[in-house]
Protein backbone atom coordinates (compact mmCIF):
# COMPACT_ATOMS: atom_id res chain seq x y z
CA UNK A 1 0.00 0.00 0.00
CA UNK A 2 2.76 2.33 1.04
CA UNK A 3 4.80 1.45 -2.02
CA UNK A 4 1.91 1.97 -4.33
CA UNK A 5 1.24 5.46 -2.94
CA UNK A 6 4.86 6.47 -3.32
CA UNK A 7 4.95 5.24 -6.86
CA UNK A 8 1.79 7.11 -7.76
CA UNK A 9 2.97 10.39 -6.29
CA UNK A 10 6.35 10.09 -8.00
CA UNK A 11 4.78 9.52 -11.40
CA UNK A 12 2.33 12.33 -10.80
CA UNK A 13 5.14 14.78 -10.12
CA UNK A 14 6.95 13.73 -13.26
CA UNK A 15 3.79 13.95 -15.30
CA UNK A 16 3.11 17.60 -14.46
CA UNK A 17 6.50 18.63 -15.78
CA UNK A 18 7.31 16.44 -18.70
CA UNK A 19 4.12 14.92 -19.98
CA UNK A 20 2.22 11.75 -20.18
CA UNK A 21 4.62 9.41 -22.00
CA UNK A 22 7.45 9.93 -19.63
CA UNK A 23 4.97 9.53 -16.85
CA UNK A 24 4.15 6.00 -17.98
CA UNK A 25 7.79 5.12 -18.44
CA UNK A 26 8.77 6.43 -15.02
CA UNK A 27 5.98 4.59 -13.42
CA UNK A 28 6.83 1.41 -15.21
CA UNK A 29 10.49 1.61 -14.27
CA UNK A 30 9.40 2.25 -10.70
CA UNK A 31 7.19 -0.83 -10.74
CA UNK A 32 9.76 -2.98 -12.47
CA UNK A 33 12.38 -1.96 -9.97
CA UNK A 34 10.04 -2.87 -7.17
CA UNK A 35 9.41 -6.29 -8.71
CA UNK A 36 13.11 -6.76 -9.15
CA UNK A 37 13.77 -5.91 -5.53
CA UNK A 38 11.12 -8.39 -4.55
CA UNK A 39 12.59 -11.07 -6.80
CA UNK A 40 16.15 -10.53 -5.63
CA UNK A 41 15.04 -10.47 -1.98
CA UNK A 42 13.15 -13.72 -2.45
CA UNK A 43 16.19 -15.24 -4.07
CA UNK A 44 18.35 -14.08 -1.22
CA UNK A 45 16.19 -15.65 1.50
CA UNK A 46 15.26 -18.75 -0.47
CA UNK A 47 17.75 -21.48 0.24
CA UNK A 48 16.60 -23.39 -2.83
CA UNK A 49 17.72 -20.60 -5.08
CA UNK A 50 20.50 -22.09 -7.21
CA UNK A 51 22.10 -19.01 -8.70
CA UNK A 52 21.67 -15.23 -8.69
CA UNK A 53 19.51 -13.57 -11.33
CA UNK A 54 21.71 -12.74 -14.33
CA UNK A 55 22.10 -9.07 -15.29
CA UNK A 56 20.60 -9.51 -18.74
CA UNK A 57 17.49 -10.90 -17.13
CA UNK A 58 17.16 -7.84 -14.90
CA UNK A 59 17.53 -5.61 -17.92
CA UNK A 60 14.90 -7.51 -19.83
CA UNK A 61 12.54 -7.09 -16.91
CA UNK A 62 13.11 -3.36 -16.75
CA UNK A 63 12.65 -2.87 -20.46
CA UNK A 64 9.69 -5.16 -20.98
CA UNK A 65 6.74 -3.62 -22.73
CA UNK A 66 4.44 -1.40 -20.63
CA UNK A 67 1.21 -3.14 -21.65
CA UNK A 68 2.20 -6.16 -19.58
CA UNK A 69 1.76 -4.14 -16.38
CA UNK A 70 -1.68 -4.51 -14.80
CA UNK A 71 -1.48 -1.16 -12.97
CA UNK A 72 -3.91 1.45 -14.41
CA UNK A 73 -2.35 4.54 -15.99
CA UNK A 74 -3.09 7.68 -13.94
CA UNK A 75 -4.88 10.45 -15.88
CA UNK A 76 -2.71 13.22 -17.29
CA UNK A 77 -3.15 16.45 -15.34
CA UNK A 78 -3.14 18.63 -18.48
CA UNK A 79 -5.62 18.16 -21.36
CA UNK A 80 -3.68 16.62 -24.21
CA UNK A 81 -4.59 19.48 -26.56
CA UNK A 82 -2.62 21.91 -24.38
CA UNK A 83 0.52 19.90 -24.66
CA UNK A 84 0.99 21.28 -28.12
CA UNK A 85 2.45 24.79 -28.34
CA UNK A 86 0.53 27.96 -29.18
CA UNK A 87 1.76 28.19 -32.77
CA UNK A 88 0.41 24.72 -33.50
CA UNK A 89 -2.93 25.54 -31.85
CA UNK A 90 -2.99 28.55 -34.15
CA UNK A 91 -2.42 26.19 -37.09
CA UNK A 92 -5.42 24.10 -35.97
CA UNK A 93 -7.52 27.27 -35.96
CA UNK A 94 -6.29 27.96 -39.50
CA UNK A 95 -7.55 24.58 -40.71
CA UNK A 96 -11.08 24.91 -39.31
CA UNK A 97 -13.67 24.50 -42.04
CA UNK A 98 -15.99 27.38 -41.12
CA UNK A 99 -16.32 30.53 -39.04
CA UNK A 100 -18.89 28.70 -36.92
CA UNK A 101 -16.23 26.19 -35.85
CA UNK A 102 -13.73 29.00 -35.35
CA UNK A 103 -16.04 30.84 -32.98
CA UNK A 104 -17.06 27.65 -31.15
CA UNK A 105 -13.43 26.72 -30.48
CA UNK A 106 -12.63 30.24 -29.32
CA UNK A 107 -15.47 30.03 -26.78
CA UNK A 108 -14.17 26.96 -24.99
CA UNK A 109 -11.59 28.55 -22.65
CA UNK A 110 -9.53 31.68 -22.09
CA UNK A 111 -6.37 30.33 -23.68
CA UNK A 112 -8.03 29.33 -26.95
CA UNK A 113 -9.98 32.58 -26.92
CA UNK A 114 -6.73 34.54 -26.65
CA UNK A 115 -5.18 32.57 -29.54
CA UNK A 116 -8.26 33.11 -31.70
CA UNK A 117 -8.09 36.88 -31.16
CA UNK A 118 -4.54 37.25 -32.48
CA UNK A 119 -4.64 38.95 -35.93
CA UNK A 120 -2.17 36.48 -37.41
CA UNK A 121 -4.43 33.54 -36.45
CA UNK A 122 -7.48 35.25 -37.94
CA UNK A 123 -5.62 36.05 -41.15
CA UNK A 124 -4.14 32.61 -41.39
CA UNK A 125 -7.63 31.11 -41.04
CA UNK A 126 -8.98 33.38 -43.81
CA UNK A 127 -6.05 32.59 -46.10
CA UNK A 128 -6.54 28.86 -45.66
CA UNK A 129 -10.31 29.08 -45.99
CA UNK A 130 -10.20 31.04 -49.23
CA UNK A 131 -7.49 28.88 -50.77
CA UNK A 132 -9.13 25.60 -49.80
CA UNK A 133 -12.78 26.50 -50.34
CA UNK A 134 -12.76 28.95 -53.23
CA UNK A 135 -11.22 26.54 -55.72
CA UNK A 136 -14.02 26.46 -58.31
CA UNK A 137 -14.97 23.02 -56.98
CA UNK A 138 -16.47 23.78 -53.58
CA UNK A 139 -17.07 27.47 -54.19
CA UNK A 140 -16.26 29.95 -56.94
CA UNK A 141 -12.72 31.24 -56.86
CA UNK A 142 -13.94 34.72 -57.53
CA UNK A 143 -15.29 34.94 -53.98
CA UNK A 144 -11.75 35.64 -52.85
CA UNK A 145 -11.48 38.41 -55.35
CA UNK A 146 -14.84 39.77 -54.21
CA UNK A 147 -13.75 39.76 -50.55
CA UNK A 148 -10.56 41.64 -51.42
CA UNK A 149 -12.49 44.07 -53.48
CA UNK A 150 -15.06 44.79 -50.83
CA UNK A 151 -12.41 45.25 -48.17
CA UNK A 152 -10.54 47.61 -50.42
CA UNK A 153 -13.66 49.62 -51.08
CA UNK A 154 -14.84 49.97 -47.51
CA UNK A 155 -12.29 52.73 -47.14
CA UNK A 156 -13.30 55.87 -48.88
CA UNK A 157 -11.21 58.30 -50.85
CA UNK A 158 -7.48 58.54 -50.98
CA UNK A 159 -6.80 59.55 -47.41
CA UNK A 160 -6.62 55.88 -46.51
CA UNK A 161 -4.97 54.88 -49.71
CA UNK A 162 -8.25 53.52 -51.00
CA UNK A 163 -9.82 53.42 -54.37
CA UNK A 164 -10.69 56.66 -56.10
CA UNK A 165 -13.36 55.84 -58.60
CA UNK A 166 -14.39 58.25 -61.32
CA UNK A 167 -17.75 58.32 -59.65
CA UNK A 168 -17.11 59.67 -56.17
CA UNK A 169 -18.58 58.15 -53.09
CA UNK A 170 -21.86 59.65 -52.00
CA UNK A 171 -23.66 59.49 -48.74
CA UNK A 172 -26.29 57.28 -50.28
CA UNK A 173 -23.76 54.72 -51.30
CA UNK A 174 -23.70 53.21 -47.87
CA UNK A 175 -25.01 49.70 -47.48
CA UNK A 176 -28.20 50.69 -45.68
CA UNK A 177 -29.30 52.96 -48.49
CA UNK A 178 -28.99 50.59 -51.38
CA UNK A 179 -32.56 49.41 -51.44
CA UNK A 180 -33.66 52.22 -53.67
CA UNK A 181 -31.72 50.62 -56.49
CA UNK A 182 -33.58 47.38 -56.18
CA UNK A 183 -34.90 46.30 -59.49
CA UNK A 184 -38.55 45.34 -59.80
CA UNK A 185 -37.70 42.20 -61.63
CA UNK A 186 -38.42 39.00 -59.85
CA UNK A 187 -35.60 37.08 -61.45
CA UNK A 188 -32.36 37.21 -59.58
CA UNK A 189 -30.34 36.56 -62.71
CA UNK A 190 -31.72 39.08 -65.12
CA UNK A 191 -32.09 41.81 -62.56
CA UNK A 192 -28.40 41.60 -61.84
CA UNK A 193 -27.86 42.72 -65.32
CA UNK A 194 -30.62 45.29 -65.34
CA UNK A 195 -29.84 47.04 -62.09
CA UNK A 196 -26.89 49.07 -63.31
CA UNK A 197 -29.17 50.39 -66.01
CA UNK A 198 -32.00 51.25 -63.68
CA UNK A 199 -32.88 54.93 -63.37
CA UNK A 200 -31.09 56.86 -60.68
CA UNK A 201 -27.49 57.77 -59.98
CA UNK A 202 -24.97 54.99 -59.66
CA UNK A 203 -22.32 55.84 -57.19
CA UNK A 204 -19.85 53.05 -57.27
CA UNK A 205 -19.18 49.45 -57.95
CA UNK A 206 -19.62 48.67 -54.30
CA UNK A 207 -22.97 50.37 -54.33
CA UNK A 208 -24.30 48.23 -57.13
CA UNK A 209 -22.80 45.08 -55.71
CA UNK A 210 -24.51 45.64 -52.39
CA UNK A 211 -27.77 46.56 -54.06
CA UNK A 212 -27.72 43.29 -55.96
CA UNK A 213 -26.84 41.38 -52.89
CA UNK A 214 -29.61 42.93 -50.95
CA UNK A 215 -32.06 42.14 -53.68
CA UNK A 216 -30.93 38.56 -53.61
CA UNK A 217 -31.55 38.53 -49.89
CA UNK A 218 -35.06 39.85 -50.41
CA UNK A 219 -35.79 37.16 -52.98
CA UNK A 220 -34.45 34.68 -50.49
CA UNK A 221 -36.78 35.99 -47.80
CA UNK A 222 -33.88 37.36 -45.81
CA UNK A 223 -35.10 38.99 -42.64
CA UNK A 224 -34.60 42.68 -41.87
CA UNK A 225 -32.58 41.67 -38.83
CA UNK A 226 -30.19 39.68 -40.99
CA UNK A 227 -29.77 42.59 -43.36
CA UNK A 228 -28.93 44.84 -40.42
CA UNK A 229 -26.36 42.29 -39.26
CA UNK A 230 -24.78 42.18 -42.68
CA UNK A 231 -24.67 45.96 -42.69
CA UNK A 232 -22.84 45.79 -39.36
CA UNK A 233 -20.46 43.27 -40.80
CA UNK A 234 -19.43 45.63 -43.58
CA UNK A 235 -19.12 48.42 -41.00
CA UNK A 236 -16.86 46.15 -38.95
CA UNK A 237 -14.59 45.52 -41.92
CA UNK A 238 -14.54 49.24 -42.60
CA UNK A 239 -13.61 50.00 -39.00
CA UNK A 240 -10.82 47.46 -39.07
CA UNK A 241 -9.42 48.97 -42.24
CA UNK A 242 -9.48 52.43 -40.69
CA UNK A 243 -7.64 51.23 -37.60
CA UNK A 244 -4.97 49.38 -39.52
CA UNK A 245 -1.77 50.88 -40.76
CA UNK A 246 -1.79 51.85 -44.43
CA UNK A 247 1.05 50.16 -46.29
CA UNK A 248 3.49 52.24 -48.26
CA UNK A 249 1.96 53.09 -51.59
CA UNK A 250 -1.58 52.59 -50.25
CA UNK A 251 -3.87 49.62 -50.31
CA UNK A 252 -4.04 47.59 -53.49
CA UNK A 253 -5.81 44.40 -54.47
CA UNK A 254 -2.56 42.52 -53.93
CA UNK A 255 -1.74 43.68 -50.42
CA UNK A 256 -5.32 43.77 -49.17
CA UNK A 257 -5.50 39.98 -49.68
CA UNK A 258 -3.00 39.64 -46.87
CA UNK A 259 -5.29 41.28 -44.30
CA UNK A 260 -8.46 39.31 -44.99
CA UNK A 261 -9.80 37.97 -41.72
CA UNK A 262 -12.64 36.08 -40.12
CA UNK A 263 -15.07 38.86 -41.10
CA UNK A 264 -14.33 38.38 -44.78
CA UNK A 265 -14.96 34.66 -44.48
CA UNK A 266 -18.32 35.41 -42.84
CA UNK A 267 -19.05 37.70 -45.76
CA UNK A 268 -18.09 35.03 -48.30
CA UNK A 269 -20.09 32.39 -46.44
CA UNK A 270 -23.10 34.68 -46.52
CA UNK A 271 -22.79 35.09 -50.30
CA UNK A 272 -22.33 31.35 -50.71
CA UNK A 273 -25.32 30.62 -48.51
CA UNK A 274 -27.39 33.01 -50.54
CA UNK A 275 -26.38 31.37 -53.78
CA UNK A 276 -27.03 27.89 -52.41
CA UNK A 277 -30.49 28.80 -51.23
CA UNK A 278 -31.34 30.32 -54.57
CA UNK A 279 -30.18 27.36 -56.56
CA UNK A 280 -32.07 24.16 -56.02
CA UNK A 281 -29.46 21.83 -57.42
CA UNK A 282 -26.14 23.07 -56.27
CA UNK A 283 -23.91 20.65 -58.07
CA UNK A 284 -25.40 21.22 -61.49
CA UNK A 285 -23.72 22.94 -64.37
CA UNK A 286 -26.53 25.43 -64.25
CA UNK A 287 -25.50 26.48 -60.76
CA UNK A 288 -22.01 27.27 -61.92
CA UNK A 289 -23.30 29.08 -64.96
CA UNK A 290 -25.44 31.26 -62.71
CA UNK A 291 -22.56 31.89 -60.34
CA UNK A 292 -20.36 32.95 -63.22
CA UNK A 293 -23.03 35.27 -64.47
CA UNK A 294 -23.51 36.86 -61.11
CA UNK A 295 -19.87 37.54 -60.45
CA UNK A 296 -19.21 38.32 -64.05
CA UNK A 297 -21.73 41.10 -63.86
CA UNK A 298 -20.03 42.49 -60.79
CA UNK A 299 -16.81 42.55 -62.74
CA UNK A 300 -18.53 44.32 -65.57
CA UNK A 301 -19.98 46.96 -63.31
CA UNK A 302 -16.64 47.44 -61.66
CA UNK A 303 -15.02 48.23 -64.97
CA UNK A 304 -17.96 50.27 -65.99
CA UNK A 305 -17.99 52.48 -62.94
CA UNK A 306 -14.42 53.36 -63.63
CA UNK A 307 -12.78 51.89 -60.59
CA UNK A 308 -9.06 52.44 -60.73
CA UNK A 309 -8.21 49.30 -58.80
CA UNK A 310 -7.68 47.26 -61.89
CA UNK A 311 -5.75 44.10 -61.56
CA UNK A 312 -4.59 42.60 -64.80
CA UNK A 313 -3.20 39.47 -63.18
CA UNK A 314 -6.57 38.10 -62.12
CA UNK A 315 -7.26 34.82 -63.83
CA UNK A 316 -9.83 35.92 -66.29
CA UNK A 317 -11.97 33.37 -68.02
CA UNK A 318 -11.78 30.83 -65.21
CA UNK A 319 -14.42 32.04 -62.85
CA UNK A 320 -16.25 34.70 -64.76
CA UNK A 321 -16.22 33.79 -68.37
CA UNK A 322 -19.60 35.34 -68.74
CA UNK A 323 -18.81 38.72 -67.32
CA UNK A 324 -15.90 38.89 -69.65
CA UNK A 325 -18.23 38.36 -72.58
CA UNK A 326 -20.53 41.03 -71.30
CA UNK A 327 -17.66 43.38 -71.04
CA UNK A 328 -16.58 42.59 -74.56
CA UNK A 329 -20.11 43.23 -75.71
CA UNK A 330 -20.07 46.57 -74.05
CA UNK A 331 -16.73 47.44 -75.58
CA UNK A 332 -18.04 46.33 -78.94
CA UNK A 333 -20.85 48.78 -78.59
CA UNK A 334 -18.63 51.52 -77.25
CA UNK A 335 -15.98 51.22 -79.92
CA UNK A 336 -18.36 50.41 -82.70
CA UNK A 337 -17.18 46.85 -83.19
CA UNK A 338 -20.68 45.57 -83.79
CA UNK A 339 -19.51 42.78 -86.03
CA UNK A 340 -17.78 41.22 -83.07
CA UNK A 341 -20.86 41.49 -80.94
CA UNK A 342 -22.87 39.62 -83.57
CA UNK A 343 -20.17 37.03 -83.75
CA UNK A 344 -20.42 36.32 -80.03
CA UNK A 345 -24.15 36.15 -80.01
CA UNK A 346 -24.03 33.46 -82.68
CA UNK A 347 -21.82 31.35 -80.49
CA UNK A 348 -23.97 31.32 -77.42
CA UNK A 349 -24.01 28.29 -75.24
CA UNK A 350 -27.29 26.84 -73.87
CA UNK A 351 -27.00 28.67 -70.58
CA UNK A 352 -26.27 31.90 -72.29
CA UNK A 353 -29.83 32.02 -73.60
CA UNK A 354 -31.12 32.16 -70.08
CA UNK A 355 -28.52 34.37 -68.60
CA UNK A 356 -27.67 36.65 -71.46
CA UNK A 357 -30.69 37.37 -73.61
CA UNK A 358 -30.77 40.15 -76.18
CA UNK A 359 -31.24 42.57 -73.37
CA UNK A 360 -27.49 42.89 -73.53
CA UNK A 361 -28.01 45.41 -76.23
CA UNK A 362 -29.74 47.58 -73.68
CA UNK A 363 -26.35 48.08 -72.22
CA UNK A 364 -25.53 50.29 -75.11
CA UNK A 365 -28.92 51.70 -75.86
CA UNK A 366 -29.69 53.11 -72.46
CA UNK A 367 -29.07 56.78 -72.41
CA UNK A 368 -28.26 56.69 -68.77
CA UNK A 369 -25.68 54.00 -69.25
CA UNK A 370 -24.12 56.02 -71.96
CA UNK A 371 -23.95 59.04 -69.69
CA UNK A 372 -22.27 57.07 -67.03
CA UNK A 373 -19.69 55.90 -69.43
CA UNK A 374 -19.13 59.37 -70.82
CA UNK A 375 -18.56 60.67 -67.31
CA UNK B 1 34.15 5.36 -50.27
CA UNK B 2 30.46 5.98 -50.22
CA UNK B 3 29.32 9.50 -50.97
CA UNK B 4 26.40 10.97 -49.04
CA UNK B 5 24.10 10.52 -52.01
CA UNK B 6 24.79 6.80 -52.21
CA UNK B 7 24.16 6.11 -48.55
CA UNK B 8 21.10 3.88 -48.72
CA UNK B 9 19.91 3.89 -45.12
CA UNK B 10 20.13 6.01 -42.01
CA UNK B 11 19.63 5.12 -38.37
CA UNK B 12 17.27 7.08 -36.20
CA UNK B 13 17.34 6.86 -32.43
CA UNK B 14 14.21 7.60 -30.45
CA UNK B 15 14.28 9.23 -27.04
CA UNK B 16 13.84 5.81 -25.44
CA UNK B 17 17.08 4.71 -27.14
CA UNK B 18 15.58 2.46 -29.79
CA UNK B 19 17.47 2.58 -33.07
CA UNK B 20 15.43 2.21 -36.25
CA UNK B 21 17.07 1.87 -39.63
CA UNK B 22 15.20 3.44 -42.54
CA UNK B 23 15.79 4.19 -46.18
CA UNK B 24 17.46 7.54 -46.63
CA UNK B 25 14.78 8.67 -49.10
CA UNK B 26 12.10 7.96 -46.50
CA UNK B 27 13.96 9.73 -43.72
CA UNK B 28 14.45 12.72 -45.98
CA UNK B 29 10.73 13.44 -45.94
CA UNK B 30 11.74 15.19 -42.76
CA UNK B 31 13.31 18.53 -43.65
CA UNK B 32 15.21 18.45 -40.36
CA UNK B 33 16.90 15.14 -41.20
CA UNK B 34 17.40 16.11 -44.82
CA UNK B 35 19.22 19.28 -43.86
CA UNK B 36 21.22 17.43 -41.25
CA UNK B 37 22.35 14.82 -43.79
CA UNK B 38 23.21 17.49 -46.31
CA UNK B 39 25.28 19.36 -43.76
CA UNK B 40 27.05 16.38 -42.25
CA UNK B 41 27.55 14.21 -45.32
CA UNK B 42 27.67 10.53 -44.49
CA UNK B 43 26.31 9.70 -41.05
CA UNK B 44 27.06 6.25 -39.72
CA UNK B 45 25.90 6.80 -36.14
CA UNK B 46 22.26 6.82 -35.21
CA UNK B 47 20.66 10.28 -35.41
CA UNK B 48 19.09 11.07 -32.04
CA UNK B 49 15.47 12.20 -32.36
CA UNK B 50 15.30 13.50 -28.84
CA UNK B 51 11.67 14.60 -28.72
CA UNK B 52 10.07 11.48 -30.17
CA UNK B 53 9.60 8.07 -28.62
CA UNK B 54 9.76 4.75 -30.43
CA UNK B 55 6.07 4.15 -31.09
CA UNK B 56 5.56 7.65 -32.50
CA UNK B 57 8.77 7.47 -34.52
CA UNK B 58 7.63 4.19 -36.07
CA UNK B 59 4.26 5.77 -36.84
CA UNK B 60 5.91 8.77 -38.49
CA UNK B 61 8.19 6.48 -40.50
CA UNK B 62 5.12 4.53 -41.63
CA UNK B 63 3.62 7.78 -42.94
CA UNK B 64 6.88 8.74 -44.64
CA UNK B 65 7.09 5.32 -46.30
CA UNK B 66 3.61 5.66 -47.73
CA UNK B 67 4.28 9.18 -48.94
CA UNK B 68 7.86 8.71 -50.09
CA UNK B 69 6.96 9.24 -53.74
CA UNK B 70 4.87 12.35 -53.17
CA UNK B 71 6.28 15.44 -54.85
CA UNK B 72 8.26 17.49 -52.37
CA UNK B 73 7.09 21.11 -52.13
CA UNK B 74 9.49 23.59 -53.64
CA UNK B 75 11.28 25.77 -51.14
CA UNK B 76 9.99 29.01 -52.55
CA UNK B 77 6.42 27.76 -52.62
CA UNK B 78 4.10 29.87 -50.52
CA UNK B 79 2.03 28.53 -47.66
CA UNK B 80 -1.23 28.48 -49.57
CA UNK B 81 -0.14 25.94 -52.14
CA UNK B 82 -0.11 23.11 -49.62
CA UNK B 83 -3.58 23.90 -48.38
CA UNK B 84 -5.55 23.45 -51.54
CA UNK B 85 -8.23 21.36 -49.96
CA UNK B 86 -9.60 20.43 -46.56
CA UNK B 87 -10.13 16.83 -47.64
CA UNK B 88 -7.82 14.23 -46.16
CA UNK B 89 -6.61 11.31 -48.24
CA UNK B 90 -8.34 8.03 -47.33
CA UNK B 91 -5.10 6.35 -46.28
CA UNK B 92 -4.20 9.34 -44.12
CA UNK B 93 -7.64 9.25 -42.50
CA UNK B 94 -7.05 5.65 -41.45
CA UNK B 95 -3.52 6.49 -40.38
CA UNK B 96 -4.81 9.30 -38.19
CA UNK B 97 -7.52 7.14 -36.68
CA UNK B 98 -5.69 6.91 -33.35
CA UNK B 99 -6.40 8.11 -29.84
CA UNK B 100 -5.99 11.80 -29.01
CA UNK B 101 -2.74 11.27 -27.13
CA UNK B 102 -1.10 9.74 -30.15
CA UNK B 103 -2.62 12.25 -32.56
CA UNK B 104 -1.10 15.16 -30.66
CA UNK B 105 2.18 13.28 -30.34
CA UNK B 106 2.23 12.84 -34.13
CA UNK B 107 1.56 16.55 -34.60
CA UNK B 108 4.41 17.41 -32.22
CA UNK B 109 6.75 14.96 -33.93
CA UNK B 110 5.83 16.29 -37.39
CA UNK B 111 6.52 19.80 -36.16
CA UNK B 112 9.85 18.79 -34.61
CA UNK B 113 10.96 16.80 -37.66
CA UNK B 114 9.63 19.51 -39.99
CA UNK B 115 7.32 17.32 -42.10
CA UNK B 116 4.80 19.93 -43.25
CA UNK B 117 2.33 17.67 -45.07
CA UNK B 118 2.06 15.41 -42.02
CA UNK B 119 1.67 18.43 -39.75
CA UNK B 120 -1.10 19.76 -41.97
CA UNK B 121 -2.83 16.39 -42.05
CA UNK B 122 -2.69 16.22 -38.26
CA UNK B 123 -4.08 19.73 -37.83
CA UNK B 124 -6.80 19.04 -40.39
CA UNK B 125 -7.75 15.90 -38.48
CA UNK B 126 -8.12 17.87 -35.26
CA UNK B 127 -10.05 20.58 -37.14
CA UNK B 128 -12.42 17.95 -38.52
CA UNK B 129 -13.00 16.62 -35.01
CA UNK B 130 -14.11 20.14 -33.99
CA UNK B 131 -16.32 20.64 -37.04
CA UNK B 132 -20.00 21.15 -36.23
CA UNK B 133 -19.54 20.96 -32.45
CA UNK B 134 -20.70 23.44 -29.84
CA UNK B 135 -18.19 24.92 -27.34
CA UNK B 136 -19.47 22.53 -24.67
CA UNK B 137 -19.04 19.51 -26.94
CA UNK B 138 -15.49 20.61 -27.78
CA UNK B 139 -14.70 20.94 -24.08
CA UNK B 140 -15.91 17.40 -23.50
CA UNK B 141 -13.98 16.10 -26.50
CA UNK B 142 -10.63 17.51 -25.40
CA UNK B 143 -11.23 17.54 -21.65
CA UNK B 144 -10.93 21.34 -21.55
CA UNK B 145 -12.04 23.13 -18.42
CA UNK B 146 -14.29 26.15 -18.87
CA UNK B 147 -12.36 28.88 -17.07
CA UNK B 148 -14.53 31.83 -18.14
CA UNK B 149 -16.43 33.74 -15.51
CA UNK B 150 -20.16 34.15 -16.29
CA UNK B 151 -19.49 37.84 -17.08
CA UNK B 152 -16.73 36.93 -19.51
CA UNK B 153 -18.95 34.35 -21.16
CA UNK B 154 -21.66 36.92 -21.66
CA UNK B 155 -19.16 39.40 -23.06
CA UNK B 156 -17.81 36.84 -25.54
CA UNK B 157 -21.31 35.94 -26.61
CA UNK B 158 -21.99 39.60 -27.35
CA UNK B 159 -18.63 39.92 -29.13
CA UNK B 160 -19.65 37.25 -31.60
CA UNK B 161 -23.17 38.40 -32.26
CA UNK B 162 -22.18 39.98 -35.55
CA UNK B 163 -21.33 36.60 -37.01
CA UNK B 164 -24.50 34.78 -35.98
CA UNK B 165 -27.53 33.94 -38.08
CA UNK B 166 -26.03 34.37 -41.48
Amino acid sequence: MKRSRRCHSASGTVGTHTGYRLDIQQMFICLSQRNLNRITKRRAVNPRARKPVPKWHLRSLITRTPHSTPVPIPPSPLPSIFRIPTELLSLIFAHLPSTESYISLSQTCTRLHAISAVPSTRRSFARTWFSSTCNDVTAPRILHYLACYIRLHTIRGNSHGGCSTRKPWGEESSFQQTRRYRSNRASFTTSLFAAPMAPGPIQSWRHVAFAEWEEGMLVDGCSAARRVRLGRLVARIEEEMRRGEVPRGGWTMENVAGVLGVEDVVFAEAVLGLLSRLMEVRESEEYWAEVRVWFGRLQLVRDWCGCVCRVEKVERGVGWMFGEKDLMAWRAWRFGEKGKLRHWTHQRDPFEKIAWPWRTAVLGVSKHGYDIYRA
Amino acid sequence: MATPSTQATVKLQSNDNVVIEVERAIAERSVLIKNMLEDCGEVTDAIPISNVNESILRKVIEWCEHHKNDPVAAENENDDSRKKTTDIDEWDQKFMNVDQEMLFEIILAANFLDIKPLLDTGCKTVANMIKGKSPEEIRKLFNIQNDFTPEEEEQIRRENEWAEDR
